[in-house]
């Protein structure tokens, strides 16, 4: 049995890990607040977003677009929304598993980092990583978003890229995110035609000022940024609900540990108690 | 003519900016000005930077608004930008010295390599034509 100084010294350092996993989650929570609220205002934007590209589509039928076409190339390109610092429990490390496991043979695939955690987890899987911003991670604003936006868009039309995937976390409630890989570029028409377009502009057929290609033009950027605005958003109130709730169980697991230390103590003591008891009883009988 | 009336959204990025209930309404797209009254031909076009007025009865609101576009059906009309500010939240020193730096990035445009030039004449004209508008309706706003 480990000494009684052992063990005490054992339980303060539990201890003083326990403070600050405490201090962390209670960091956790009041972030977790503010980038809530956040997520969920650009919630609306991205949905017009969508229905305007779903109506759009829908109308102007099969329109052989640059954004559109889907190429036979084999180089894909992740961006990867991770954060800058780990303790968040399975955080980083589901997002970047999303990407490993969606990697096929033969794939040329790169990778576009935002988050430091990301960037290292995959350049140590052998990803090629083309570009990675960290600053942005913490508070990401659309013009962060659009630099990325601009970034892809540039490659995927100068055919350096084929395909373009984001994998991010999405953010379901304070105890539940979801690690999510979905296809940016080119937009799949199935993915809008699931959804039925407003009857509105079924009927009435809709004008294009310039003209629909102009208009593709101009709005597909905007719906790429937007997603990537979105996804960047969602990542940073997943990663501290992430944070918040393995904090917690972190503090919770360090209590268990101290109680058990603790009985343990109480044990070793007594049994030191006792010895020296009988130790002193022995010595006496041994003297008469 | 009270019931005839737009539903208007303006949604950014950040916020929904505006959401009400007007008479009509007028924008600056890539094409030029456009007013929009009840019962418009449904039509989707392009924003640029510019001046957005709105009307409502008696009241009438300015607007800058930059880049998006605009989905204009027979009794809605959804813009979605990529910014968007009332004329009172204009900062007139910020937009008069983005307009200098812009100028000053433009006439330089020389020195710099063929490569990036194209994308920097861009980038220094889009963030000049902010400037103006902002610029513009600021100071119709402080000569009322």
């Amino acid at each position: 049995m480990a000494s009684m100084r052992d063990i005490k010294r054992r339980k303060n350092s539990i201890q003083s890990t326990q403070q600050i996993t405490k201090a962390m989650k209670l960091v956790a929570t009041a972030k977790l607040q503010k980038a809530k609220v956040q997520a969920v205002k650009t919630r609306p934007y991205f949905h017009k977003m969508h229905g305007t590209i779903t109506s759009i589509l829908a109308q102007s039928g099969q329109v052989n677009h640059k954004y559109l076409d889907d190429r036979e190339g084999k180089h894909n390109t992740y961006i990867v929304v991770t954060s800058n610092r780990g303790l968040a429990g399975g955080y980083n490390n589901n997002v970047c598993k999303m990407v490993v496991n969606h990697r096929e043979e033969g794939e040329d695939a790169s990778v576009i980092a935002v988050g430091r955690k990301g960037r290292d987890l995959l350049k140590r899987r052998g990803f090629n990583i083309i570009e990675s911003y960290n600053e942005m991670v913490d508070m990401p604003e659309y013009g962060d978003a659009a630099k990325i936006g601009t970034e892809v868009l540039k490659r995927y039309v100068s055919g350096e890229i084929d395909h373009v995937y984001i994998a991010y976390t999405a953010f379901e409630s304070t105890l539940n995110q979801e690690a999510k890989l979905i296809k940016l570029l080119p937009l799949d028409l199935d993915d809008f035609a699931e959804e039925k377009p407003d009857e509105e502009h079924l009927e009435s057929g809709i004008n294009y000022e310039p003209s629909v290609e102009e208009v593709l033009d101009s709005i597909i950027p905007q719906y790429v940024n937007s997603i990537i605005f979105g996804a960047l958003k969602e990542s940073i109130a997943s990663e501290h609900g992430a944070r918040m709730t393995a904090m917690d169980s972190a503090t919770s697991n360090a209590s268990d540990m101290i109680d058990k230390l603790t009985l343990q103590y109480n044990r070793a003591r007594q049994a030191s108690i006792t010895q020296e008891l009988s130790e002193i009883v022995g010595g006496a009988e041994a003297l008469k | 003519m009270a019931t005839n009336k737009i539903e208007l959204h303006i949604v950014t990025p950040d916020r929904e900016f505006f959401t009400a209930e007007v008479d009509a309404l007028s924008f600056k797209t890539t094409e030029g000005f456009i007013g929009v009254l009840y019962d418009h031909i449904p039509l989707i076009t392009t924003l640029t930077s510019g001046k957005a007025v709105f009307k409502n009865d008696k009241d009438t609101f300015e607007a800058v608004l930059h880049n998006g576009f605009a989905e204009i059906g027979e009794e809605k009309v959804t813009i979605l930008t990529d910014a968007a500010e009332w004329a009172d939240e204009i900062d007139m020193d910020r937009a008069l010295s983005a307009r200098q730096r812009a100028e000053k990035k433009l006439e330089e445009m020389t020195h710099h390599d063929e490569k990036h030039k194209e994308e920097v004449v861009i980038q220094a004209q889009a963030s000049l034509l902010r400037a103006l508008a902002r610029i513009e309706i600021a100071q119709a706003r402080q000569d009322k």
